[in-house]
């Protein structure tokens, strides 16, 4: 059984880091919230396994949560962010592509969290309306009046930023 | 226009707008929408940037978790995993591990593709390539590292000013790559300019990039950049 669980954990681990990463803005944190979500998969005894993807999903996002509300982790990670970028090769593989990439980053980046999570629940991951809204334990329509908020904010500093 | 405390684009509401690009619509009423954008300029240009956003995003989060530094730290999880998983054939294995294990210069690559591909062709065009965006955007990744590998020998082997001609297995993709010439970036590190025509499914783009050789056939690209007039944002 737990080896099954691990199967289907390492098959939806791509996108459960992109959707922590997406949250936190931070490659350390996202990998500890993967980390811990997946030593609960370990601790649930199976009882999620008939949705554990969208299990999953929730588990990151509360984590996420939690994190922020805990203590001032925010600061923390930034510095551990600080050093990561510190430690990039330089030229080698920044084409202005990559630099392209790193301002969406930064457009996602400044999204209210309650709009950021759908954003990345359905644009980038592809999950219905009815799915994001059960991952997220939120109503439907806040989850499409969010979607529309995150989504015209992007395209309007997208617009800006090219001009 | 400011799409952000909008109710509508082009008379239609937005989060209709955005039920069709989320694939939540019926078939049926999918094409109405669609029949309708065919028409409307204002609304068929929200829902390809908002489209365009979408594979964006998801390209500059996988970008970064590509990382030399984001690998080493997913190493630990991976290992574990790999402990913990019953024996998997290898085949099936690559098939799982896909996007985020591919070069970040692939990525890059793939980007600018996606940024200029938008700007070809007129705005109901525009809207027909959107809809097959996700398949588009597998094709290209194959043929970008198709193209890849053939710039690699072209920049080994092919003198400057030759034009060679070059197309993909499949046949999709055709390019006419050129060498412009040689640089010498110091301690015996060669670079070349070299500029491309590629054709992919009857798009058309001429790129101009350096690339520099890092070892035998294998040549990193630094930069990499549209020429076509009509491709600038």
């Amino acid at each position: 059984m737990r080896e099954e669980w691990s199967a289907q954990f390492a098959e939806c681990l791509p996108k459960l880091r992109r959707f922590a990463y997406g949250l936190c803005g931070s490659v350390v944190m996202a990998e500890d919230l993967a980390q811990e979500a997946f030593t609960r998969l370990l601790a649930t005894d199976g009882e999620q396994h008939e949705y554990l993807e969208r299990w999953l999903f929730r588990t990151v996002r509360n984590l996420y949560i939690d994190q922020i509300r805990k203590l001032n982790v925010q600061e923390r990670y930034q510095e551990s962010i600080g050093a990561l970028h510190g430690s990039l090769p330089v030229t080698a593989d920044r084409s202005e592509n990559l630099i392209a990439l790193e301002h969406i980053r930064e457009l996602i980046a400044q999204l209210p969290r309650e709009q950021r999570e759908v954003l990345l629940l359905v644009g980038v991951e592809g999950y219905s309306y009815r799915e994001a809204s059960e991952i997220l334990n939120l109503p439907l329509g806040t989850i499409t009046s969010r979607l529309a908020r995150a989504r015209g904010k992007l395209i309007d500093a997208y617009a800006e930023q090219l001009s | 226009m400011k799409f952000v405390d909008s109710r509508q684009v082009g008379g239609i509401e937005i989060e209709l707008l955005n039920s069709y690009i989320d694939g939540q619509l019926e078939h049926r009423s999918r094409a109405e929408i669609e029949e309708i954008l065919r028409l409307n300029a204002e609304a068929s240009n929200y829902v390809v940037q908002a489209k365009k956003l979408n594979a964006l995003t998801r390209l500059s989060l996988d970008s970064a978790l590509a990382t030399p530094d984001a690998r080493e730290l997913q190493a630990p999880l991976n290992r574990r995993l790999d402990h913990a998983q019953p024996e998997i054939p290898a085949a099936e294995r690559r098939v799982s591990r896909a996007f985020w294990e591919r070069p970040l210069i692939a990525i890059a690559a793939s980007v600018l593709l996606l940024l200029s591909g938008y700007h070809l062709g007129t705005l109901s065009l525009e809207y027909e390539v959107e809809r097959q965006l996700t398949a588009r955007e597998q094709q290209r990744v194959h043929a970008l590292d198709a193209l890849a590998e053939a710039r690699n020998r072209v920049l080994e082997y092919i003198p400057s000013g030759t034009i060679h001609d070059w197309s993909s297995g499949d046949g999709l993709t055709q390019a006419k790559l050129t060498p412009i010439r040689t640089l010498r970036a110091g301690d015996n590190q060669y670079c070349r300019e070299f500029q491309e025509h590629v054709s992919f499914q009857g798009r058309e783009e001429l790129l101009r990039g350096i690339s520099c050789r890092v070892a035998k056939e294998q040549w990193r690209t630094r930069f990499i950049l549209p020429q076509n007039e009509s491709l600038k944002m």
